[in-house]
């Protein structure tokens, strides 16, 4: 136990730090410049998430089921938690760079877990925030609870990401232990999280299907009327989520005591589970997880003509150097493919489980397929999954302790950041890809829709790679210790993801007032005012980074 | 040839000077030792020399060029090693080499034949094709020295070069550095290891709290009392 509180008190201390460092960008003031954008863009999030409470609390009482606000709040939180914990657990546990001064220490594998596992549930309270508090104060504020709602609603927050880490976190435990075994091992780390990821969100196309129409108000309202209750159907599959809810809904403790122990009694047998598992698998998984062992194999002068006898130039060594370096690491990989594989996924899923709107929708696209607005919304469409791509505005960040390589080189910074921004490039045009199937799913791509979204789209990307790394470039974070700080708990995802959201704004203000004046001009005018911002933001960027890289002091 | 002058450097808002106007030349031909206790403001001068950090104030000149004004220039001077050789641990050591003679643009045929020379002299040979994850401490040294050597720069710049070498990979880099001054090449190496520093150095050193306290030949720093060993100098200084 007092093993345990040592770590903690480690691993807590290093989060708070890791915390400051990112919120105050670092050593730099340049970071803090940013922090304002971030509070313009969260103050009408939050908002939109308590009107969106507010009308589900209004349409549920209609039918004497208020709580369901409080069911889709929880149950969302605990879903995050559950589909990003994979990759979060799987960083965080096994690719520490405190793991060498950890293991030679008297620790049992258990408390290593635990200390680590507690670390991480103290950062998915911020990620849960935005989606569950809103919930839980419009409840408070409607319902006619008594004073002890606002403790239980505490401890049930506190409580509500143990379950869905305790599963992430088991999952991870088994596939690092299996993996372990086998060649390829990164490889099949990457796989091993997709299908994690993958079987959650299964879980939640299965628990939507249960669920019925979930889209509109009145979908809702008749659902709420047939005989399954919303709340039953989501119970089968996340039955915590009911427990909270019965918990908070009764009012008074000595109503939903029941509820309450029966939900902090699944967190805390999941804890115990978890400490069990880590005893048995953790070390398993973990002996040579980040070593590999030494070939001795001795290049023949043959082969070693033929690997040296090819000579690049800066720019094409710089991103191929940035290409190995994300292919190579897990944990990058899996925070680069998961929003490019998931985006599609997640936006598909909803027109897929509404077939006869979908066919309604189809019969419709045949007249407007030739339409501006076509191009245009596709266009938006892949700003916004640009903006959950996470590459450019960590692009310095990943760099982390080998960042005196770059710094050093006889390269300017700018060409270094020019091959960040093909890089990101590269797996942005991904989404393009997706976009146009999308388009042709839908039965709207033609040849000039197509040429205006692909023009618009390329240009456009430019426009948000360089935005995300005019962000990383503002305030790198290079002081992680496992490399999923670089990505999931770095800031800087937020503020790219901000910034680019900005670019949408103007490009929507944009399209609304060509079509409003000059609608001919729409399309050319789109990709005109693009242009102008991948020009504006690269010169930007690229004048930046040559200062910046001169400033950074490690 | 290296010239700093009048340099300085503060940490935390200025309240702790690491470096405080120092100034010193390394001529071309010499090996210049520079020691010092820990904290006494060693690396922050290496770092300040090599362009990972500027100074405050002063300015220093790599073979002439400034390395605040013309930093790239003055880097392609420069061969590097620092104290912790943290490289790519994803890529393999040839990729790595390789990675590097594409940025400093060595041809494939002067690559091929110093990677292979390097390779031997170092026992690396059986590792090239590995991933630097899976090399050794002293081997990962080897790697970063091998990538700072590959582009054959006029100035050798190794921060505690000799730290994880096994004897036989110290005494071929001795080797190197005796050679590389024989061909009139400008050398700067941090140790502590005063034994390395008494039997190689043309000059050196000897910085304390940021300021140079000693610079010399041996027999200058020795001054009447001949004989009298660089430890025992070394602990007379720093102990005032």
């Amino acid at each position: 136990m007092n093993n345990l509180k040592a770590l903690l008190r480690v691993q807590l201390l290093m989060t708070w730090r890791g915390f400051r460092y990112n919120m105050g960008g670092g050593r730099s003031k340049w970071g803090l410049l940013l922090l304002p954008l971030l509070l313009l863009a969260f103050g009408p999030l939050i908002g939109a998430m308590f009107l969106l409470y507010t009308g589900l609390y209004m349409a549920g009482t209609t039918l004497g089921q208020g709580q369901v606000a409080l069911v889709f709040a929880l149950t969302g939180g605990q879903l995050a938690c559950l589909m990003f914990g994979v990759f979060y657990v799987i960083s965080v546990f096994y690719f520490g760079r405190d793991l060498k001064l950890l293991l030679p220490l008297p620790l049992r594998p258990g408390e290593i877990v635990l200390s680590k596992f507690i670390g991480i549930l103290a950062g998915e309270y911020l990620t849960m925030a935005p989606v569950v508090l809103p919930a839980l104060v419009v409840y408070g504020i409607f319902a006619k609870v008594s004073w002890t709602y606002i403790p239980f609603a505490l401890i049930i927050y506190l409580l509500l990401p143990v379950l869905p880490l305790v599963i992430a976190s088991l999952f991870s435990l088994v596939l690092m232990r299996v993996t372990n075994l086998k060649a390829n091992r990164d490889v099949w780390r990457v796989v091993g999280g997709l299908v994690g990821v993958g079987m959650a969100l299964l879980f939640q196309t299965v628990g939507r299907y249960q669920g019925g129409r979930t889209a509109s108000s009145q979908a809702m309202l008749a659902f709420l009327q047939s005989k399954q209750s919303l709340v039953d159907s989501i119970s089968r599959w996340f039955p915590t989520s009911i427990w909270a809810t019965n918990a908070l809904r009764e009012g008074a403790p000595a109503l939903g005591a029941g509820s309450f122990l029966l939900f902090a009694g699944v967190a805390v047998a999941a804890l115990v589970l978890l400490t069990y598992v880590s005893e048995k698998l953790f070390f398993g998984g973990l002996v040579g997880g980040e070593e590999t062992r030494a070939s001795g194999r001795v290049l023949s002068r043959a082969e070693l003509a033929r690997e040296t006898g090819q000579t690049r130039t800066p720019l094409w060594a710089l991103l191929q150097r940035e290409i190995r370096l994300l292919n190579r690491t897990p944990s990058f990989l899996m925070a680069a493919v998961l929003p490019v594989v998931m985006m599609p996924v997640v936006m598909a899923l909803p027109l897929l489980q509404q077939k006869n709107e979908l066919a309604k929708l189809l019969a419709k696209a045949e007249g407007v397929a030739n339409s501006p607005l076509v191009p245009l919304i596709a266009i938006g469409a892949l700003l916004f999954m640009n903006s959950v791509s996470n590459l450019p505005a960590t692009a310095i960040s990943r760099e982390g302790r080998h960042f005196w390589i770059s710094r050093s080189l006889p390269v300017p910074p700018r060409l270094q950041v020019q091959a960040k921004a093909l890089h990101s490039l590269m797996f942005v045009t991904l989404n393009l890809v997706v976009v146009l199937a999308g388009l042709a799913f839908l039965h709207l791509l033609t040849v000039k829709t197509a040429l205006w979204v692909v023009l618009g789209g390329l240009v456009a990307s430019v426009a948000t790679a360089y935005a995300g790394l005019v962000v990383d470039l503002l305030r790198p974070n290079l002081k992680w210790t496992d490399p999923q700080q670089a990505m999931k708990g770095n800031l800087n995802v937020l503020l790219g993801m901000v910034s680019i959201l900005l670019l949408g704004g103007i490009f929507a203000l944009a399209s609304i007032l060509l079509l409003m004046f000059a609608k001919p001009l729409v399309l050319p005018g789109v990709v005109v005012l693009f242009a102008a911002e991948a020009v504006g933001l690269s010169r930007f960027a690229e004048a930046l980074a040559d200062r910046r890289y001169l400033e950074y002091e490690d | 040839m290296i010239e700093i002058n009048a340099v300085s450097k503060s940490y935390s808002g200025g309240k702790k000077k690491a470096v405080d106007n120092l100034s010193l030349t390394v001529k071309p031909g010499e090996i210049f030792g520079f020691l010092g206790p820990n904290g006494a403001g060693k690396t922050t001068t290496i770092k300040m020399l090599v362009g990972l950090l500027r100074p405050d104030s002063g300015s220093i000149r790599i073979n002439g060029y400034d390395i605040s004004a013309r930093p790239l220039e003055a880097k392609r001077q420069i061969a590097f090693v620092p104290d912790t050789p943290e490289v790519y641990d994803r890529l393999t050591g040839l990729e790595y080499l390789n990675f590097i003679g594409d940025i400093y643009g060595v041809p494939a045929d002067e690559r091929r034949e110093r990677i292979e020379r390097f390779a031997n002299t170092f026992e690396l040979t059986g590792a090239l094709s590995d991933r630097i994850g899976a090399y050794s401490h002293g081997m990962q040294q080897k790697l970063v020295l091998m990538g700072a050597l590959l582009h054959n720069p006029p100035v050798w710049v190794l921060d505690e070069p000799m730290v994880g070498l096994d004897p036989r990979s110290a005494f071929v880099l001795k080797e190197l550095m005796a050679e590389h001054t024989r061909a009139g090449k400008t050398l700067f190496f941090s140790t502590h290891v005063l034994e390395v520093a008494e039997k190689l150095c043309d000059r050196v050193a000897i910085i304390q709290k940021g300021q140079i306290i000693a610079c010399g030949t041996l027999d200058e720093l020795r001054g009447s009392q001949s004989g009298e060993s660089l430890e025992n100098i070394f602990l007379e200084l720093t102990e005032k």
